[in-house]
């Protein structure tokens, strides 16, 4: 198992360089002086020779690339070109902010998407499963922000019941998490119906009958945790995708989150900021994906004999009688 | 001849959809004495499954009906039980054994744990000594008790099979459904775990069904013998009345399919046409398009079963008084 997490935590390294070459490419390619930026317009030359020696930007790209880097190994992400602070310590809270948000969103979604997702399964081709299909589709179809703007108007502006704008209150949380998890509802729902009435289709679920055992502990016991593992999957996928990919709440809401400070970054060409917000996204996404594996193999016993060990250990000898 | 555990009469099970409606058991009867084998043979497709999840109540929900018929176990109809009443005798009095191992036990939990489960519905006992029968039962069928922490995965197809049967006679049911119990496995193992399944129902004297389309197993393992085809019955007896003697055309052109080992053959014998499709059953004899010994009544009527002898019996006009050619017929033997 310890292996298998180094292992993963190894594949870092050529994501992260792939991610940063990339980044580090556009900054040199794409035309304008961040001296001058940092500096304004009103600055001399001599200033912005000045700083353009000071940031290093006379050197060779590649020698600049591995200063980078080398600064990236020791936790340094470089500076923002904007407020001069670290990349990392404005990031920190950002990110937190974006995770906090996008766990709840998730929470949301996954645990009203099953729950309908069993509903409907139990009840398929009823009028139960049809409602469940509308609604889902629904919340689906309608934009986050239109969902966004909703929220505001009924929770905060006319029921005064949580803040309209901002995170400064704890409430202020719930309206985006709404707003993101709402519409994955949908996904959620439509994962957990199929892949329940498969797995109710499974020879197992009529051997389970076939012991009389009673429906609802052939739904909850047998069923439930075979049909989760596709919807464990999906959670971890969006996971990963929410906690960059906020922006558009965060604008409504007024959350200062990772979405909406990239996005910033870019308008003012802010690359240490960009290039620093990329790599911490990078590195959080792998361990998401890495704790959701680990999750799948709590899940699912298959999975521990053939990712886990790799399926060659077999250090238990079987008996010969088979 | 001992206490009748089962009489299924006059049994009709249909699969209905929006398009067609399948009519998978047509009229069929059957009888077994307590501690005795029955086996159902008969080609895919001739109902023998149906027939088991029937007599389980456990035909596919919303499709499969039973249509008309009783199936009488230990004297008391069990199509006349409520689900709360099947779900007591599931498991516990009848057991079933499914066709593929591979797919019968639950992924993700330990096998000790499925035994447990059936252990703990109906002896109404704690988990810990429903896990220690558990352990009993894994020895029972020659595994290692000490594996009932692993997962199905962890074992063999051939293992898998052992424990579906540990899982079926944990409860010590009075009567055993096997559905193709061997089908699935390779042939050296298919050996193992007919001797293990004969001697455990000879311990136990429990009764027992045993569906199959191989007749070497018949011969081998059971008392009784019901050929199935298109869904009926055509064929039922003794053991040694039905393969010494068979009556019906369809027993007698599968016997002279099994391929000998002495004689040297270039082809196999093969029963000329196809099984009637099911959900367009003629109003006459079902084997009739494929029958040698076919007359004129055969295309027009449909042969009710009569006996042939003392406790044979088959579906066929060569044995019916009314058919002309049945006096010739009979005069041939």
């Amino acid at each position: 198992m310890l292996k298998y997490i180094i292992k993963r935590i190894l594949l870092l390294i050529p994501i992260l360089l792939g991610v940063s070459a990339i980044i580090f490419a556009l900054k040199t390619v794409t035309p304008g002086d961040p001296a001058r930026q940092i500096l304004g317009n009103d600055a001399t030359q001599e200033q912005i020779d000045a700083k353009r020696e000071e940031l290093g930007l006379n050197d060779p790209v590649v020698v600049q690339y591995v200063r980078y880097i080398g600064g990236v190994v020791r936790g340094d992400f470089g500076d923002s070109y904007r407020t001069g602070e670290p990349v990392l310590k404005e990031i920190l809270p950002r990110l937190k902010t974006s995770g906090v948000i996008t766990l709840g969103a998730v929470a949301i979604g996954a645990f009203l998407g099953i729950i309908l997702g069993i509903l409907s399964a139990l009840k398929k081709y009823t009028w139960v499963d049809s409602l469940v299909l509308v609604i889902s589709m629904f919340f689906q179809s309608v934009p986050e922000f239109v969902v966004g703007l909703v929220l505001i108007m009924v929770l905060a502006v006319n029921l005064h019941l949580l803040p309209t704008n901002g995170i400064e209150n704890p409430l202020g949380y719930i309206m985006p998490m709404l707003c993101i998890g709402l519409p994955s509802i949908a996904s959620y729902t439509r994962i957990t119906r199929s892949s329940m009435l498969e797995v109710l289709g499974e020879d197992y679920i009529r051997t389970a009958r076939a012991k009389g055992q009673t429906e609802h502990n052939i739904t909850y016991h047998h069923a439930l945790r075979n049909a989760m593992i596709p919807v464990a999957q999906s959670i971890g996928t969006s996971l990963g995708n929410s906690i960059g990919g906020g922006m558009v709440v965060e604008t409504v809401f007024g959350v200062p989150g990772v979405g909406k400070y990239i996005v910033d970054s870019i308008t003012q060409r802010n690359y240490p900021s960009i290039l620093g917000g990329a790599l911490i996204i990078a590195i959080v996404l792998v361990v998401i994906n890495l704790l959701v594996d680990i999750a799948f193999v709590l899940i699912d016993p298959r999975l521990k004999t053939t990712i886990i060990s790799g399926g060659a250990s077999r250090k238990k000898s079987k008996p010969a009688a088979a | 001849m001992g206490e009748r555990i089962l009489d299924v009469k006059d049994l009709v099970i249909h699969y209905e959809t929006d398009e067609e409606v399948v009519e998978a058991v047509n009229k069929i009867n059957l009888t077994l004495e307590r501690g005795e084998i029955l086996g159902l043979v008969g080609e895919t497709g001739a109902g023998k499954t149906t027939t088991a999840l029937g007599i389980m109540r456990l035909l596919p929900d919303k499709v499969g009906h039973v249509i008309q018929g009783h199936i009488l176990f230990e004297g008391e109809d069990l199509l006349g039980k409520s689900e709360r009443e099947m779900r007591s005798i599931r498991g516990k009095k009848i057991s079933m054994i499914f066709q593929d191992p591979m797919t019968a036990l639950n992924p993700v939990k330990t096998v000790g744990d499925q035994i447990a489960e059936v252990v703990e519905l109906h002896n109404h006992c704690s988990k810990a000594e429903a896990l220690k029968r558990a352990q009993e039962m894994l020895a029972m069928v020659g595994i290692v008790p000490e594996r009932y922490r692993e997962y199905p995965h962890q074992f063999s197809g051939g293992m898998k099979q052992r424990i579906v049967i540990a899982i079926a006679l944990a409860c010590e049911p009075d009567l055993l459904i096997a559905d193709e119990p061997t089908t699935a496995l390779d042939v050296t193992i298919q050996a193992q775990i007919l001797d293990m399944m004969r001697k455990l129902q000879r311990e136990n004297g429990t009764s027992m069904i045993l569906i199959t389309h191989d007749l070497g197993v018949v011969a081998e393992m059971c008392d009784h013998c019901a050929v199935m085809y298109a869904g009926e019955i055509v064929e039922f007896g003794r053991t040694e009345q039905v393969f010494d003697n068979p009556k019906h055309p369809y027993t007698q052109a599968l016997y002279q399919s099994i391929p000998s080992l002495d004689k040297d053959v270039h082809r196999l014998h093969v029963i000329p046409g196809m099984v009637c499709d099911p959900s367009n059953l003629p109003e006459h004899c079902s084997f009739c398009d494929r029958c040698t010994k076919k007359n004129e009544n055969c295309a027009k009527h449909d042969p009710w079963i009569v006996d042939v002898e003392k406790g044979h019996y088959a579906k066929c006009f060569q044995y019916t008084p009314e058919w002309e050619g049945s006096a010739a017929a009979a005069g041939e033997e």
